[in-house]
């Protein structure tokens, strides 16, 4: 399995309320398989995706990637297990703006402190067809384009997971369905497992594997 | 109404900004702040005691005695009951009965002296008509305790004083007509009647004497016009004319024009600050400029939406001022301790109406000003854009914005004038500083350029550090900038009094003299040569002179001036002096070892008696009175028209000790004239010193000598303590200059949040992430300091170069200082300031 999620739940104290963000949430996925996790807003698909993505701790159960239980790994530790396993890509795409598209794919190269840092993030720039916008900035390239460029940097690394919230949210349909498409490709083509969270539910069944969750909790 | 409670919801809602903005203007303004509460507080004292410092209303002086036709006239003018006395300064030495001398500065009054104030003596109580006895009746002077401990006097005992015997009936515990130089050599008091029969008034003798007068019922503008009149009908250029607000200004004029140096460095400060404030009104406005074009959407006119951001700049300047009018309460104890030596009596210190308003004004028109080049990028604002989604950019540079920021500058050209009362300096301080904006602004944009490209560091936090500063352009030289500025005013003060200090204390080169002679008269040079043969000491530099008044420029009547009421500038007021004053005329066949020659020729020789007399000009002299090459002056010596043409302009280097004059002539033409002679010694050991000294004072009663190594000893302390204030403001500069560092480190990374987020989603470790802050600021820090230390020396070297010849001194310890010190506070200020946002945490990037 290269995710497991036995359990998870998160609650938030608001005052002296408790709120139940997630509720026993379990699932497994295999290595390539894709899932799609789905949900009314609200729902905790985002707690959800913070978790799994090591960038907050759930108030009870485990999360495993790859059999690495997160919970047993020091903040430091879940710091480069992240920057060596998982991709995000974001909805609002979070370029950094005074960087190129270049520098921005190389980002995660230069911390995990590997060889060739500019050639391998030019190779993906290729991929996602930015090849000629690689010295642009951020505030130069289309929304399409930005979010080609989040798509490398998060796979640049080739990790095992690679987790997307609402990738197509702020794109114009056409834009956003070419986006789609080369997620899918990208992560087909480096073996990578993709958690993909979004509404569309015609999306949702392009993945192997479909999480739908309601108040919480996984119906 | 509604627009302007909208601005301040804003504001409460943008609590940091505000909170930033304020803190930053406020320290900049508190200095200047806290100086002006200083000067009027000063300037309440003067006018307050004025009266008792000249001790009468109205006063006229010359050095000579007054003429009774000068003296009528005044009473023709005044048109009422007045009441008058006659007064005489001069300096002298005076022995005790073991024979043991002091240089003091002698005040003979008459009977009733003062009109106004009074004199305490510890042995007696409060001066009335009785003390007078002890003058008039029993050859008696009242002397001030710093010559009681010199001399070891008590009363009673005797004190020889030119070719008389006094004897102390007085102590002097207070004295309101005390001056600054009364630091120099104690004061003493005597008979009117008295100093006549001491000798000490001979031919040519260095003395000031005046007719005082107590005019009842005038008003400080009664007495003003009065002035102006007695000043016009009055034909001698040499005779001062004063009011007791003159006259107490002149005392503080030294204060004042420290003041004036203080009122300049502070500006640096409110210049740094209002840097920083431009900086975060920029950021903070090309935040809200999606709200503008909604706002305008929404059918609010440009000018509706100028005004609602000038009503916050108004808001923000006003709460600045308020703060900083705190803040400077806080500073003053500090000008109060450091300028109590400088003044006669002491200043007590609050802040008053006059400051608060200068403050509130500052803030308010300051503030507006800052923001107004990005005000102006509301033209560039399109609702439409709303639509299309495309960015609201202000940035860029705009033709429009160039020309907005140029009110500011000359605001700020005219503070700078203002302050130092200079047109010159006001504007040489303004293109200094922006020439040094400019300067590190290259600076730093080149050297983060450069780094970046050629530095290749394995350490991945430096990189992005400075990859950072090489796109954050604005950042990076507004940072640069304020610390480099600080920094180089920090480290030119004590450079420049390095320099000074130098200049003052460096015998090998000066060859400064160990005794300065004056008040020689002729009959006496032979017996002053034999003496100092008998004590194994040369007379060095022996030089006549001779008292007159110059009469005519070219064959128009020399232009005594406006009067003095007239002056703004320090360079009118510096002239009038020149002008308003009798001229020490000498000659000499060639130049002195301070002396050298800037223009013109050298005199052809002894005075044959055949064409016009040869006359050399001291260069800046010449300049103030707008004398050249080739103009004939004509000069009144004792009744005696004395012509001749100017054939040089020559530099003098002051500070050598050395006898000089701003008028020489060739010899030939004066040697026969009525004249003294001033002297200078050689360097002595203190025993052969004080021997000579009391020989000479038993030999040769009226002539006065001048211990210059107290002399220098004196200057040295002024100068330091000067040093000393400029310093500290010098350091609120620099304080400013790193809260300007500390809004932007904490806006930036404010701002920046979300990139600190995405570096930790990214997997960049905590220390990788604030390492990469701390070394951009920690980098700005260390160059800026360093290249404001390197830009002070080169302006301290232009500085020496004009003042003081050429003599630099390198103070390395104060450039070390600072790179050490600058760089570890940036350090600091950058860990403290980031802090709050390196604790983004990455899953907030999900719900944003």
């Amino acid at each position: 399995m290269i995710l497991e999620a036995n359990r998870v739940s998160q609650y938030f104290t608001q005052g002296e309320t408790r709120i139940e963000a997630l509720k026993d949430v379990t699932f497994q996925i295999k290595k390539k398989e894709n899932l799609s996790i789905v949900g009314p807003s609200g729902s905790g698909k985002t707690t959800l995706l913070s978790l799994l993505a090591g960038l907050d701790r759930p108030s009870e159960g485990e999360i495993k990637i790859n059999g690495t239980s997160l919970g047993e790994l020091s903040e430091q530790e879940l710091t480069m297990f992240r920057g060596q396993n998982i991709g995000i890509v974001f909805q609002q795409f979070h370029l950094m703006p005074h960087l190129t598209a270049l520098e921005n794919v190389s980002l995660p190269l230069e911390i995990a402190g590997v060889d060739q840092v500019k050639e391998r993030a030019r190779e993906f720039l290729h991929f996602v067809g930015l090849e000629q916008r690689i010295n642009h900035f951020p505030n130069q390239l289309s929304g399409g384009e930005n979010q080609r460029v989040a798509i490398a940097r998060a796979s640049v690394l080739r990790p095992q997971l690679l987790l997307a919230d609402e990738p197509s949210g702020n794109l114009d349909t056409q834009t956003g369905s070419r986006i789609m498409d080369l997620l899918f490709q990208m992560a087909q083509d480096s073996e990578m497992t993709l958690v993909l969270v979004t509404h569309d539910l015609n999306l949702a069944k392009r993945c192997d594997k479909e999480l739908h969750l309601v108040g919480g909790k996984v119906q | 109404m509604r627009l302007f409670i909208l601005s301040l919801k804003e504001l409460v809602a943008n609590r940091r900004f505000c909170i930033l903005f304020i803190l930053n203007l406020s320290l900049g303004l508190a200095g200047l702040l806290a100086l002006d509460g200083f000067k009027v507080a000063l300037d309440q004292k003067v006018k307050g005691q004025s009266k008792a410092v000249l001790g009468a209303d109205f006063a006229i002086s010359a050095r000579r005695p007054i003429l009774d036709e000068e003296s009528r006239l005044v009473e023709k003018l005044v048109q009422q009951k007045f009441q008058k006395q006659e007064m005489v300064e001069t300096f002298s030495m005076v022995a005790n009965k073991g024979r043991r001398s002091r240089l003091v500065q002698i005040k003979a009054v008459e009977r009733g002296f003062p009109f106004y104030g009074q004199i305490d003596l510890l042995n007696y109580g409060t001066v009335d008509e009785n003390a007078f006895d002890t003058l008039y009746n029993q050859n008696g002077v009242w002397i001030y305790p710093e010559l009681q401990s010199q001399l070891s006097l008590s009363v009673g005992d005797s004190l020889f004083i030119g070719n008389l015997t006094f004897f102390v009936t007085g102590i002097i515990k207070s004295d309101a007509a005390s001056g600054i130089t009364t630091n120099m050599a104690p004061r003493i008091y005597m008979s009117r009647q008295a100093i006549e029969q001491t000798g000490l008034l001979g031919q040519g003798s260095i003395a000031w004497h005046s007719v005082i007068y107590q005019i009842p019922n005038q008003s400080s503008s009664d007495l003003a016009k009065l002035r102006e009149k007695v000043f016009e009908k009055i034909t001698s250029a040499d005779l001062k004319v004063m009011t007791h607000e003159n006259a107490s200004a002149n005392t503080t004029l030294l204060i004042s024009r420290l003041n004036d140096f203080l009122g300049l460095t502070s500006l640096v400060g409110l210049f740094l600050a209002a840097v920083g404030a431009t900086f975060l009104f920029r950021s903070y406005f090309q935040s809200k400029t999606r709200q503008v074009a909604t706002l305008m959407a929404l059918g609010a006119s440009r000018t509706k939406a100028f005004t609602y951001y000038l009503n916050q700049l108004a808001m923000l300047g006003l709460a600045s001022a308020l703060l900083a009018s705190f803040l400077a309460s806080f500073f003053v104890p500090f000008f109060t301790r450091i300028t109590q030596d400088f003044l006669p009596f002491e200043v007590s210190y609050s802040l008053q109406w006059p400051t608060l308003w200068v403050g509130l004004l500052l803030g308010l028109v300051g503030s507006v000003l800052i923001a107004l080049p990005v005000l102006v990028g509301l033209n560039n604002i399109r609702p439409a854009q709303l639509l299309t989604g495309d960015r609201q950019d202000i940035k860029g540079f705009q033709l429009l914005s160039l020309l907005a920021s140029l009110p500011g500058l000359l605001f700020f050209w005219g503070l700078t004038i203002w302050f130092s009362r200079s047109y010159f300096i006001g504007s040489f301080f303004t293109f200094a500083i922006l020439v040094s904006t400019f300067i590190l602004s290259i600076v730093s944009l080149l050297l983060f350029h450069s780094m970046t490209r050629f530095f290749k560091s394995h350490n991945l936090a430096l990189r992005w550090a400075l990859r950072d500063l090489s796109r954050n352009r604005t950042m990076t030289v507004v940072c640069f900038v304020c610390i480099g500025l600080g920094s180089l005013l920090l480290n030119l003060i004590p450079q420049v009094q390095e320099s000074l200090s130098t200049e003052l204390q460096q015998p090998e080169r000066s060859k400064v003299p160990s005794l300065f002679l004056f008040d020689i008269q002729e009959d006496q040079v032979d017996r002053l040569k034999q003496i100092a043969v008998e004590e194994k000491a040369q007379i060095d530099q022996l030089s006549p002179t001779i008292q007159a008044r110059l009469m005519t420029v070219n064959g128009k009547s020399f232009d005594k001036g406006k009067g003095e009421s007239a002056q703004f500038s320090r360079e009118q007021e510096n002239e009038m002096r020149f002008r308003n004053r009798g001229f020490n005329l000498s000659y000499r066949a060639e130049l002195s070892d301070s002396e050298s020659l800037v223009e013109g020729r050298e005199f052809s020789g002894p005075y044959s008696g055949e064409g016009v007399a040869e006359i050399s000009l001291e260069a800046r002299f010449a300049k103030r009175l707008g004398l050249a090459i080739g103009d004939t002056l004509v000069f009144d010596v004792e009744g005696v028209e004395i012509s001749g043409q100017v054939v040089n302009l020559r530099s003098v280097r002051w500070a050598s000790f050395q006898p000089n004059f701003f008028v020489q002539f060739q010899p030939g033409v004066l040697d026969l004239a009525p004249k003294t002679f001033i002297a200078t010694l050689p360097p002595l050991s203190l025993d052969n010193k004080l021997s000579l000294q009391d020989k000479l004072v038993e030999a040769l009663p009226n002539v006065s000598m001048i211990d210059i190594s107290r002399i220098v000893e004196q200057l040295s302390k002024i100068i330091e303590q000067m040093s000393l204030a400029l310093v500290l403001m010098s350091a609120l500069c620099l304080f400013a200059g790193f809260i300007v560092i500390f809004t932007i480190a904490n806006h930036q990374a404010d701002q920046r949040k979300w990139d600190i987020g995405l570096l930790k989603a990214v997997g960049a470790s905590f220390p990788q992430i604030r390492n990469s802050l701390v070394w951009q600021y920690t980098l700005i820090g260390s160059f800026a300091t360093f290249w404001g230390g390197l830009l002070s020396l080169i302006f301290s070297y232009i500085l020496s170069y004009y003042l003081f010849d050429g003599l630099w001194a390198f103070n390395w310890k104060v450039p070390l200082a600072s790179f050490a010190i600058g760089t570890a506070i940036t350090y600091i200020v950058s860990e403290v300031a980031t802090r709050r946002a390196l604790s983004m945490k990455a899953k907030d990037l999900f719900s944003s």
